[in-house]
């Protein structure tokens, strides 16, 4: 089964989708790729997005914890070359070939020139793009959005109103009838869908808009 | 074996990005994209140190450390921006409930203050207690007796059930003797009549264990959960883990480890209930041990065998505990480290030296040999122990030579 390019989900799509690092790259990854991409990772639609989530998860995690400056954008890179590659040729292990992939744009951002440049002659006028602030009027939304008990979890989770912080969790665990760890992944989770639907909502990260 | 790579310490270190060791490094990324439950441990712990930063719990170090790994990190900087907002939101919920919501225990206040209400619903607390007696004296016993005596020789789980005797754990039981299957079958018969008569705790319960013992822990834990709605209880709470704890092994990698944290809750909750119910204690020991929390679990089982010295159980206890200490180097104090490697050291262990330093430099503090023997020097010195000094110097050099030549590596000769 292949997506058709209205069937790639959106949430994907606008949130945390790779971005396109040079024009070489921008020029050869289209929709369709992407969307082969996606069902590489696994045929089941809503599958494909969550281990979409879970790749970029380890890839950034990988780069930020090796020191590198800009950890999503080898992310983005890593991920770009792996849907390049996929689409030519049939890749028996997906993430174990992502890891190599990883380990080699990790080596070469270390190869990367890095001119030493005389402090006096520095351009302070030249200012880093700014990141996009966090919108809240976007979370309000995304938090109406999530179903009410989701939606009560993670408030009562982040709420200091109760006596005790640990008497509150396992009251919350003990009312929804699961143990500490199930309910700490479910918090995750509910955050994860959180975080996907303000980041479409911020128009974060549309990476195929131009491709 | 517990992989020390995979212990909550060093996932936490390496999330804060205290692990430096090339070695470690390169073993956690690898289990990262081959090991899915890995890296649903890392995902989680990572967003548990979100989360703890947010609502103020890591402490000033941890702290530090986590803030120094924002810069790099656009997609954890986002996470903690959402945590925070979170937060804002939860307290600006809390405060318009407080504005809007009366007292809950007003109401009942006010009613307990009527004697005739507070007499009325004594008189039916009784009467509810008389009957909970009477039908837990009206029994299953026999049924499970005779259950008990077709494991005496091999127990149907690892974990232990509530009132099971030692047996020892076969690991292929095989089909059951066809005697035992008619056994089997009447005993089920039986418990599901009694449970149809009287469904109470007692028979509940009892229905529950039949079922734990046949490995439908699907059924186990539904009958149970019917048991504890008429009381909670430490032998069914134990029970309850047991079955989760059982369950686990048959689930996919994803699940296994909330099945796992579900019996160690179960196992607490009993605990807390009868702290001498050494069923309980057991099962927790063993369910810390099946979650990778090595510490905690060598303080269960240690607390375990402080209760039971001698039994079987405290038999199995003690393997447990001593294969727990025999592979962690991460359980052992920092003297402890300390003293092993200079034994080694002194008698030209290589190996054993070796593998001491590889299991603790990852960690750069506490154990970490090289920090232990600057610290030695310095207190030779001090204290003209000339002989003591040398050697600290002479090992730390050792290990300076060795990892330069095993993984080119430097750091450790300045």
């Amino acid at each position: 089964m292949r997506y058709a390019i209205a069937e790639i989900p959106t949430t994907l799509l606008k949130s945390g989708a790779p971005r396109l690092p040079d024009a070489q790259t921008r020029k050869e990854l289209t929709r369709e790729k992407f969307a082969s991409f996606l069902e590489w990772l696994s045929p089941d639609r809503d599958r494909a997005g969550e281990e979409y989530e879970r790749l970029r998860f380890r890839l950034c995690t990988f780069f930020s914890q090796r020191r590198c400056s800009f950890a999503d954008e080898l992310a983005d890179e890593t991920i770009n070359r792996v849907i390049l590659k996929s689409s030519e040729e049939r890749i028996e292990n997906k993430i174990a070939y992502c890891y190599g992939v990883a380990k080699n744009v990790f080596r070469e951002s270390l190869r990367k020139d890095r001119p030493q440049v005389d402090i006096d002659e520095v351009n302070l006028a030249a200012k880093a793009p700014e990141e996009p602030s966090f919108s809240r009027e976007c979370l309000d939304k995304c938090l109406e959005k999530l179903p009410a008990d989701s939606r009560d979890l993670l408030l009562d989770y982040f709420s200091e109103a109760k006596l005790a912080k640990i008497k509150l969790h396992r009251s919350i665990s003990e009312s929804l009838k699961t143990s500490q760890t199930a309910l700490r992944m479910r918090v995750m989770r509910t955050k994860l869908k959180l975080k996907i639907c303000v980041q479409e909502c911020m128009g974060l990260n549309e990476p195929l808009r131009n491709a | 074996m517990v992989n020390p790579l995979k212990t909550a310490e060093t996932v936490h270190e390496y999330l804060l990005g205290r692990v430096s060791d090339e070695t470690t490094l390169e073993g956690i990324e690898e289990l990262l994209f081959t090991d899915e439950e890995f890296c649903s441990q890392v995902a989680l712990a990572d967003d548990e140190i979100i989360n703890d930063y947010v609502r103020g719990r890591l402490n000033r170090v941890d702290a530090d450390s986590f803030r120094a790994t924002l810069p790099a990190d656009a997609e954890r900087r986002f996470k903690l921006e959402m945590a925070q907002a979170l937060k804002e939101r939860a307290l600006a919920r809390d405060l318009k409930t407080a504005e809007a919501k009366p007292s809950f225990f007003g109401p009942i206040i006010l009613f307990f203050r009527q004697p005739m209400y507070a007499g009325a619903f004594a008189v039916l607390l009784i009467a509810a207690v008389v009957l909970a007696v009477y039908l837990t004296r009206r029994g299953n016993g026999d049924q499970l007796a005779e259950l008990r005596s077709i494991y005496q020789q091999s127990r149907p789980t690892e974990t232990r059930i509530s009132e099971f005797g030692y047996a020892p754990l076969t690991q292929l039981r095989g089909a059951p003797e066809s005697a035992d299957k008619n056994r089997l079958r009447r005993i089920e018969n039986n418990l599901i009549e009694a449970t149809e008569k009287n469904p109470n705790a007692q028979t509940r319960h009892a229905l529950g264990v039949f079922y734990l013992t046949q490995h439908d822990h699907q059924k186990a834990i539904k009958e149970f959960e019917a048991a504890l709605k008429f009381g909670d209880a430490a032998k069914i709470r134990n029970d309850l883990g047991s079955a989760y704890f059982e369950r686990a092994k048959t689930e996919p990698e994803d699940k296994r480890l909330e099945d796992l944290a579900q019996s160690l809750e179960e196992f607490t909750k009993a605990t807390k209930l009868d702290g001498n119910l050494l069923e309980a204690l057991f099962n927790k020991s063993l369910a810390l041990q099946e979650l990778r929390m090595p510490r905690e679990a060598k303080e269960s089982w240690t607390l375990y065998l402080q209760k039971d010295s001698s039994s079987s159980w405290a038999v199995e206890a003690r393997k447990n505990l001593a294969r727990l200490e025999g592979q962690q180097t991460f359980l052992k104090k920092d003297e402890q480290v300390l003293s092993d490697f200079l034994t080694a050291y002194r008698n030209h262990d290589d190996a054993r030296a070796q593998t001491i330093h590889d299991e603790t430099k990852g960690l750069l503090r506490g154990p970490a040999l090289p920090l232990q023997l600057s610290r030695r020097y310095l207190i030779a010195r001090q204290r003209g122990d000339q002989a003591g000094a040398a050697e600290s110097l002479a090992a730390m050099t050792y290990i300076g030579s060795f990892e330069q030549a095993q993984h080119s590596e430097f750091f450790f000769l300045n």
